[in-house]
């Protein structure tokens, strides 16, 4: 595939009926915050979907080389820009006429490696990450992370 | 659309796997595994589960459900009502294009009434299970759960949901 951005790929995953393939090595991650999966790899680009558990923050941080563009999709979930203020969305805690969150679906960016952060209150919440990695091979954005760690699983897999 | 779980599943996947997770109940956490539920239709829905490495759950099941679990990612092995896992050690390897040998294996389906168990290797693990909820309206497996709790936090997320 020729996708030149993140969001070209973004574009082309959700079109192409969110095609499921975790690669082979190291899909999951898993940290005081989060539980993740790699839903798809290839090449510089991949889908990592998140789920946050109940009454989590974490630090402000950044990806270097990494081009970010996140999808909401669940929870009482929100975003940090790079000031490390938090969008306030307690108006949109609710649902559509279909049962879903007023908020599935709306898009945020954090491009070239921009510090964000991200926090759940009660219901946790759940996001996926697209990701164009610039400089080299994708893992995850969890171990390719500048600022601290979100706790003492997080601090360990970044020393390993 | 779908008559049955199994319907249901081949029906997601077929329309281009919707992920519509709904705004009540969402997102249930335990000791051993984060759960979302992807996309919920009346008594259908389907769930995410990423697990934890090393870790078990003990047997249990979920009455009153009919499921059907498939393999995403990692290292898992599920058991039957007799309590054996299957070892499926053979295909921890990769497929040519990457994913994992066992991805999109589903587990025979299960009416609610046999127990199971899950165990998850040192890589953790990833599985969906479509749900088809016979007697009530869909809330998530993890606390509709008969048998021994998987921990603490399993017994508070099941506490929080009543």
């Amino acid at each position: 595939m020729n996708w030149n951005t993140v969001h070209e790929f973004r574009d082309w995953w959700l079109k192409a009926g969110r095609p499921l393939r975790p690669p082979f090595e190291q899909p999951i991650f898993i940290t005081d915050l989060v539980h993740s999966l790699c839903l798809y790899r290839e090449g510089k680009f991949q889908v990592e979907l998140y789920i946050i558990g109940p009454n989590k923050t974490s630090p402000s941080h950044a990806h270097p080389g990494v081009d970010s563009s996140f999808i909401f999709l669940a929870g009482d979930l929100e975003f940090g820009d790079k000031t490390g203020s938090f969008i306030d969305l307690s108006d949109k805690q609710k649902p559509q006429p279909n049962g879903a969150h007023m908020l599935l679906g709306q898009t945020i960016d954090a491009l070239d490696g921009e510090m964000h952060s991200v926090r759940a209150f009660q219901n946790g919440g759940a996001f996926l990450s697209f990701e164009y990695w610039k400089d080299k091979e994708p893992d995850s954005v969890v171990l390719n992370w500048v600022g601290a760690p979100d706790g003492a699983i997080h601090a360990k897999i970044l020393d390993k | 659309m779908y008559n049955n779980v199994e319907q249901f599943r081949d029906w997601w996947l077929k329309a281009g796997r919707p992920f519509r997770p709904p705004f009540k109940n969402a997102i249930h956490t335990t000791d051993i595994a984060y759960a979302l539920c992807l996309y919920r239709e009346g008594r259908y829905q389907v769930e995410m589960y990423i697990c934890k490495p090393n870790t078990q759950s003990p047997m249990h099941k979920h009455p009153g459900v009919e499921s059907v679990s498939m393999y995403l990612a990692g290292h898992l092995e599920f058991a039957k009502d007799n309590g054996e896992f299957a070892d499926l050690s053979a295909y921890q390897k990769p497929q040519a294009n990457g994913a994992h040998m066992l991805l999109g294996k589903g587990v025979e389906v299960n009416d609610g009434t046999k127990d199971h168990a899950l165990r998850i290797g040192s890589t953790g693990g990833a599985f969906l299970i479509f749900e088809h909820w016979k007697d009530k309206d869909p809330v998530s497996v993890t606390t509709h759960w008969e048998g021994e709790l998987v921990g603490q936090e399993h017994a508070k997320t099941i506490q929080a949901s009543q």
